[in-house]
């Protein structure tokens, strides 16, 4: 934030008038509102006392909420009548100037007002002006803007007041300031490189940090080596952020192994599970039939097909228990590999209690429909360990 | 560029216009002369009377009845009926009270009890009124409140009613602004340099748009940022740096003020794409019934994001789906898209979301991203 956006936010918050009732303060969590927040109130201006509560703390009770303020304030609380807590606050309240009362209530993680009952927020909110001679003013502090929280409570004037995340200047101040050995050229590129994908100080010390110790003990000499640095930031960003660094998007795929451990005939029975789910019934004898493949459509049909799947409702259906055994085994059989000597139902209950598909129809024993819960991507690679190419077998493969 | 002498004055004149801020009321003299007459009539026959005051919030009621009072050198009790409405054993202790020798009340939020349970107090209110003789003022925003009253409470529903809905002209709403800075008949009145000032600012000019959308409440807190400005914060006194920082105070009520754009162009690139991805599939959607909104799936979203990387923009590949999702979640946290709750979790992909900020305000906002030619060229194709 730089000078002026302060002192706005100054005039805001010790604003000596009542018409300033409730300021909220929203954006992003890397642009720290709320410590920028309590930073300002710690040293109050005009008179001004601050007590700070939290949302999220008294999760969801306006009494707790209450309580934890009053004990800031140094007083007990007796009942939770918001209306005695006005009355207590001007009675009990060590001011330090008897004849103008003025308190600040900030209220952080204002975003958790949903979890309390609205009407008596609603009055609590509303209750600044229970007292005439005593000023109280609002505070609070959330993500996004207030209407997005409370609708009943869109006829309050607040004022919303952003504050934006820290500019690329102020995140080389700061990551200078907690790691100082970073070199200032190899920071600036760094900086330019990542900006577009997270703009968090904190992720960025942590990823150039990691970066900048693999480029110092890569690099050769004096120079600057775009190259290197580039390579080293995508190794260190590539799990947090998930950035894939030029040169690796043309190498092929090495096989899928973090499913090795699951046992070969779950795989292979999700995969029929996922295909029965989401491939039309019709489509089966296209796919697992002796003719696979030499069933032509033609292009018109082919584009109709697309318009129908866009119009549709995506997502997977369930499908009959006597589908995924037949699409399960023709699977087998295409592989080469044998499976036997179980009963495939239990393997069903297993997935099932795993969360992977779910069993509907529970009703009737005989025909149970189940769904297959499972990403694309995720069927995509449980088919890579058994190096089999889904795509071959998907009606909306993409 | 002002003076040491002038600066000093404009300050002084300045607090002395923000401590009279509070007490300004504006176009309510009608109203404020049918409540003198009301309270002039209670105090000379001491017959217990009941009157509605039906405004907006925040359009001065209170502010009037006080004002009244004062006049009168009467207390006022008030009463705040939300309290009542949110707490049913709080009435219970209201309908005990007895004559503690309050006379004059005002009831706020009255139009909150709407249970017959709540309604109750009103009825103990207006009977005590006549008992008692009490003058009990409800204050009220809803129109329809009488009919909405039980039967118990309609057979005494006072007949008597101050209406606050008043309309203004942007003239009145001009000479409110400057009475609120230059209060009149105090000594702010008197210096001229400080009236000079204030008439340089030219604040007929900018106050337009805010008149249009807001009500006087805004106006009173533009003028309160206003005079704290000059009065305590002011340390550059050309007229550049003045204007800059009164426009920055403005902006917040002008009708173009959109919090969730703000949102938007604060998110980083990838995450602005993602919105765009979302906005984009949404734009010749129908939806799924007159009642909804057209929505589409995580997975969808994910498959245009790719689309976009692989053709027109590299740099932004993801190396798996949940980056993508997790950016989704990111906009809906910030408000700027609204995701279904509903959806089993582990099924992320076929979450539905939609957007929440409108479509041509999206379309005027694409141009301020700064995006590259590439990313803006992709979002600009309508899709077949």
């Amino acid at each position: 934030m730089d000078y002026n956006e302060m002192e706005r936010l100054k005039m805001l918050l010790f604003n000596n008038s009542k018409a300033v009732s409730h300021v909220h303060v929203f954006g992003e969590d890397e642009g720290s509102r709320s410590e920028i927040v309590r930073q300002v109130l710690k040293n109050p201006e005009h008179d001004w006392i601050c007590v700070s509560g939290d949302f999220l703390y008294a999760d969801g009770s306006l009494k707790l909420l209450l309580e934890s303020l009053a004990i800031s304030l140094g007083f007990k609380t007796r009942g939770d009548k918001a209306e005695h807590f006005f009355s207590n606050i001007y009675s009990k309240v060590e001011w330090p100037d008897e004849s103008s009362k003025k308190l600040i209530i900030f209220l952080d993680n204002a975003q958790s007002i949903v979890d309390y009952p609205p009407a008596p927020i609603q009055c609590f909110l509303d209750s600044y002006k229970a007292i005439n001679d005593m000023t109280v003013r609002f505070v609070t502090s959330a993500p996004s803007c207030f209407t997005q929280y409370h609708i009943n409570l869109s006829h309050l004037s607040v004022i919303d007041f952003h504050i934006a995340t820290p500019s690329i200047d102020t995140t080389k101040t700061l990551i200078t300031r907690a790691n100082p050995s970073i070199d200032s050229t190899f920071l600036n590129f760094a900086i330019q490189t990542l900006v577009i994908y997270c703009k968090s100080p904190n992720t960025l010390l942590g990823i150039i940090s990691d970066a900048w110790k693999m480029y110092d003990n890569q690099s050769s000499g004096e120079k600057f080596e775009p190259t290197l640095a580039k390579e080293c930031i995508g190794r260190a960003s590539s799990e947090k952020l998930g950035i894939v660094s030029g040169e690796k998007s043309g190498e092929r795929k090495p096989v899928e192994t973090s499913f090795e451990t699951m046992p070969l005939a779950m795989r292979y029975l999700l995969i029929a599970a996922f295909c029965a789910s989401n491939n039309p019934p019709q489509s089966d004898s296209r796919y697992f039939a002796k003719n696979h493949g030499r069933d032509k459509r033609s292009e018109k049909k082919e584009l109709r097909a697309e318009e129908q799947r866009l119009a549709k409702e995506l997502g997977p259906k369930a499908a009959e228990l006597q589908r995924i055994i037949c699409i399960y085994e023709t699977l087998l059989k295409l592989t080469e590999s044998t499976s036997c000597g179980f009963d495939l139902k239990n393997v069903i209950a297993s997935l099932d209690s795993m969360g992977l598909v779910s069993v509907t129809n529970r009703n009737n024993l005989d025909i149970p429909k189940i769904k297959c819960l499972i990403s694309l991507e995720t069927a995509h690679k449980i088919s890579g360990s058994l190096n089999l190419e889904l795509r071959n077998y998907l009606e909306y493969a993409t | 560029m002002l003076t040491e002498t002038e600066q000093r004055s404009v300050k002084k004149n300045a607090r002395r216009a923000l401590d009279l801020l509070d007490d300004q009321v504006f176009g309510l003299a009608e109203q404020e002369r049918q409540i003198e007459n009301i309270v002039y009539d209670f105090l000379q026959s001491k017959d217990g009377k009941c009157c509605l005051l039906e405004g907006e919030r925040n359009c001065g009621r209170e502010s009037t009845v006080r004002k009244v009072m004062e006049k009168y050198k009467k207390e006022l009790r008030v009463i705040n009926a939300g309290f009542v409405a949110a707490d049913p054993t709080y009435q219970q202790e209201l309908a005990r009270e007895e004559d503690s020798g309050y006379s004059i009340f005002l009831v706020r939020d009255a139009d909150k009890l709407i249970t017959p349970q709540q309604q109750k107090i009103l009825y103990t209110m207006v009977d005590k009124a006549t008992h008692f003789s009490w003058l009990v003022f409800f204050s009220i925003s809803r129109h329809d409140f009488a009919q909405n009253l039980q039967k118990q409470a309609t057979s005494r529903i006072p007949k008597v009613q101050v209406s606050f809905d008043t309309t203004h002209n942007y003239d009145e709403y001009c000479s409110a602004m400057a009475q609120l800075l230059i209060p009149k008949g105090s000594k702010c009145d008197d210096d001229k340099c400080y009236k000079k000032f204030i008439t340089s600012l030219n604040f007929e000019k900018w106050l337009r748009p805010v008149f249009q959308t807001s009500r006087f409440v805004v106006l009173k807190q533009i003028a309160a940022q206003i005079l704290m400005l000059f009065g305590y914060y002011c340390e550059e006194w050309e007229s550049s740096g003045i204007n800059k920082t009164i426009s920055a105070i403005v902006a917040r009520s002008l009708p173009s003020y959109n919090e969730k754009v703000i949102i938007l162009k604060d998110q980083t690139r990838r995450s602005q794409c993602v919105f765009l991805c979302v906005w984009k599939l949404l734009q010749n959607k129908e939806s799924d019934g007159p009642l909804s909104v057209p929505k589409t799936s995580y997975r969808n979203v994910f498959l245009e994001f790719k689309k976009l990387v692989n053709s027109y923009y590299p740099p932004l590949n993801v190396s798996s789906d949940i980056f993508v999702f997790r950016e989704l979640d990111h906009l809906v946290k910030m408000g700027v898209l609204k995701a279904d709750e509903s959806t089993n979790v582990t099924n992320t992909s076929f979450r539905k979301v939609w957007t929440q900020i409108n479509d041509t305000v999206v379309k005027d906002t694409i141009p301020q991203l700064q995006l590259p030619i590439q990313i803006s060229d992709f979002f600009e194709s309508i899709s077949k």
